[in-house]
């Protein structure tokens, strides 16, 4: 027991860097700003409507009846105000547990009028946790001013920044995890994963969605007769929803669940049209990955541009070389493509077939297989679909913003790319011999 | 803010203690529904092959029905207003409301709604597969609840 609890405080415990904890202070602040900012208006007709459809909920439950419409006006604007600063880190440690007080109160009102909008709960229990802790101690007002002041130089991780976001995950996988409960103790209990369960739900909101005017997914006719999609939605569902607390201790479970789970939302929006922002946008999902670690990458993306990088394959100097399967006419158009969008000529490339890629795959240890794309770049070896994302990163806009795969979890990223690579020359065909580039190129070729 | 590990131990089981509370909703016999700490229950109860419902309907000077969209019915959000309706209907109190539709339809600009003479609250009861599988997207029983002319001004 005393080891159970032991290695329960040491994982609750872990240490996390500061940062990883104020990105989801951002990214929760971020959300509710845009949540409040957009529904100010209709907050404040719901606020003027008929008292009779009052019915409080959560914070609300201490009202006798809905407030003055110019005194929810006025908290509603507060709340506003709070949100920035909860963005902002300044004076978190009160402006974040009031602002996450006041975001809890001004939903239970918003909630309080005869429906409960599930989707907000997460966010709620993200602001209420975040609130609390030491959440401004990176990317904030407090932290820039500590440092000005000499109180701190630089943050390391620490048990403080790392239990919050535990929780967080907690938090998160709980309430996926008691929706899967409710199905499984309510009326339709194991039937739900039979899927047709599954599609009279979908075809009640639907249908509720036609006769009084709202969007409707138009992929819905389509997919009724189908119940064996259904089926595969509902088992989906089902893993998803009472597995989520299994995830909790491992981190890569972590991150796979996420990734599902963000999935499942937008397969809602297609079947249902129901929109779930907060999950769709992935910012539920956040704390489950090691967001701080895209921020280096963020600043390259924004910052000065370096210039390109010098070459020289015999002395070992070799950076940022593509070695690419010199057969496939896929690879081919996708050199053709980097070529294209390498504003700051940073790539060389040589095929895997040739003299130069066999010297290079072989010096640098890297897979002499051809189904697989290599980038050498500052003698550090990619493969498969990190080597797509770092070479995508250094490509002009949008397409640098591609890198952002790179918080998919490396085994769904890796699974994709082996699919695509084993059906390249049956989807794409191949060539008999590399061909030799347009002199334009040939000195980007090795 | 929390400082020490004691304070966060103690908020961590508070917290996740509160969100599993309202599991106990599952085995009571009236559940009640709450925010921040809900027990979910969209989703889990069963459904038959038809459903009825209360909504709007409008007609033309030609007889042409038409849908009328919610936000006609009152403000928030899509299921708030379908629920507000819900309960209008439940407690007969429809008059009221249809007067209110029949006003909003009046001032509206907007085709075709702006062409309606005529506006019933009715509940319509629908066969899932006929209205999802073929044309026919009537209802198999309307009542109507309440009615209002349109008077444009």
């Amino acid at each position: 027991m005393k080891t159970l609890l032991t290695k329960l405080k040491n994982f609750w415990f872990s240490p996390a860097p500061a940062e990883r904890l104020a990105i989801l202070r951002i990214a929760s602040g971020g959300f509710s700003l845009w949540y409040l900012l957009t529904r100010f208006d209709m907050m404040q007709r719901i606020a003027r409507s008929d008292s009779a459809m009052f019915e409080t909920v959560g914070l609300s439950n201490l009202l006798n009846g809905p407030l003055p419409p110019d005194l929810f006006t006025l908290i509603f604007s507060l709340g506003i105000a709070l949100n920035i600063t909860y963005i902002m880190g300044w004076k978190f440690t009160w402006t974040g547990p009031l602002f996450a007080i006041l975001l809890l109160f001004l939903l239970s009102y918003r909630n309080s009028w005869s429906m409960i909008y599930h989707g907000r709960i997460a966010l709620v229990l993200h602001v209420l946790v975040i609130g609390f802790v030491a959440a401004a101690d990176a990317y904030s007002w407090d932290a820039w001013w500590k440092k000005r002041k000499g109180m701190i130089s630089s943050t390391v991780s620490h048990w403080r920044y790392g239990w919050p976001i535990k929780l967080v995950c907690a938090a998160t996988v709980f309430t996926y995890f008691l929706a899967g409960l409710a199905k499984v103790f309510g009326e339709l209990a194991w039937d739900w994963v039979s899927g047709s369960a599954m599609r009279s739900q979908v075809a009640i909101d639907t249908l509720r969605k036609m006769v009084l005017g709202e969007n409707f997914s138009p992929l819905f006719e389509w997919i009724y007769p189908h119940t064996e999609l259904f089926l595969f939605m509902g088992i989906l569902t089902f893993v998803l929803e009472l597995g989520g607390p299994l995830v909790l201790g491992n981190k890569r479970a972590g991150m796979i669940w996420a990734f599902l789970t963000w999935t499942m939302h937008w397969g809602i929006f297609f079947v249902m049209g129901i929109r779930f922002r907060y999950q769709m946008s992935g910012l539920i999902f956040l704390p489950f990955f090691d967001t701080e670690k895209a921020i280096p990458y963020l600043k390259r993306l924004f910052g000065k541009k370096q210039k390109s990088d010098t070459l020289d394959v015999e002395s070992g100097q070799t950076e940022s070389v593509v070695l690419f399967d010199g057969v496939c006419n896929f690879c081919d158009r996708t050199v053709r493509f980097i070529l294209d969008h390498d504003h700051r000529k940073h790539f060389h490339f040589a095929s895997q077939q040739s003299e130069t890629g066999q010297k290079l795959l072989k010096k640098y240890k890297a897979p002499a297989d051809t189904s697989t794309i290599v980038l050498i770049e500052n003698k550090k070896v990619y493969t498969r679909s990190t080597a797509i994302l770092q070479i995508a990163g250094k490509l002009k806009a949008p397409w640098n913003w591609m890198y952002l795969f790179i918080l998919i979890p490396k085994p769904i990223r890796e699974a994709a790319y082996r699919l695509f690579a084993k059906y390249r020359y049956r989807w794409f065909g191949m060539k008999n011999v590399c061909e030799i580039p347009d002199p334009g190129i040939q000195a980007r070729f090795l | 803010m929390i400082k020490t590990k004691a304070a966060a131990s103690i908020f961590s089981v508070i917290m996740i203690m509160a969100i599993l509370w309202p599991v106990r909703q599952n085995w009571v016999e009236n559940p009640q529904d709450e925010f921040p700490f809900s027990y979910y229950p969209m989703f889990s109860h069963k459904r038959k092959a038809t459903h009825s419902l209360p909504y709007f309907v409008g007609y033309d000077i030609s007889g042409k029905r038409h849908y009328i969209p919610y936000k006609y019915a009152g403000p928030g959000g899509f299921n708030q207003v379908r629920r507000q309706i819900n309960k209008r209907a439940r407690q007969g109190d429809v008059e009221e409301l249809t007067k209110k539709v029949a006003t909003r339809l009046a001032r509206t600009n907007k085709a075709p709604y702006n062409e309606l003479v005529r506006v019933e609250m009715v509940r319509g009861r629908y066969n899932l597969d006929d209205f999802f599988m073929s044309e026919n997207k009537l209802p198999i029983k309307e009542t109507v609840y309440s009615y209002q002319n349109i008077e444009k001004k």
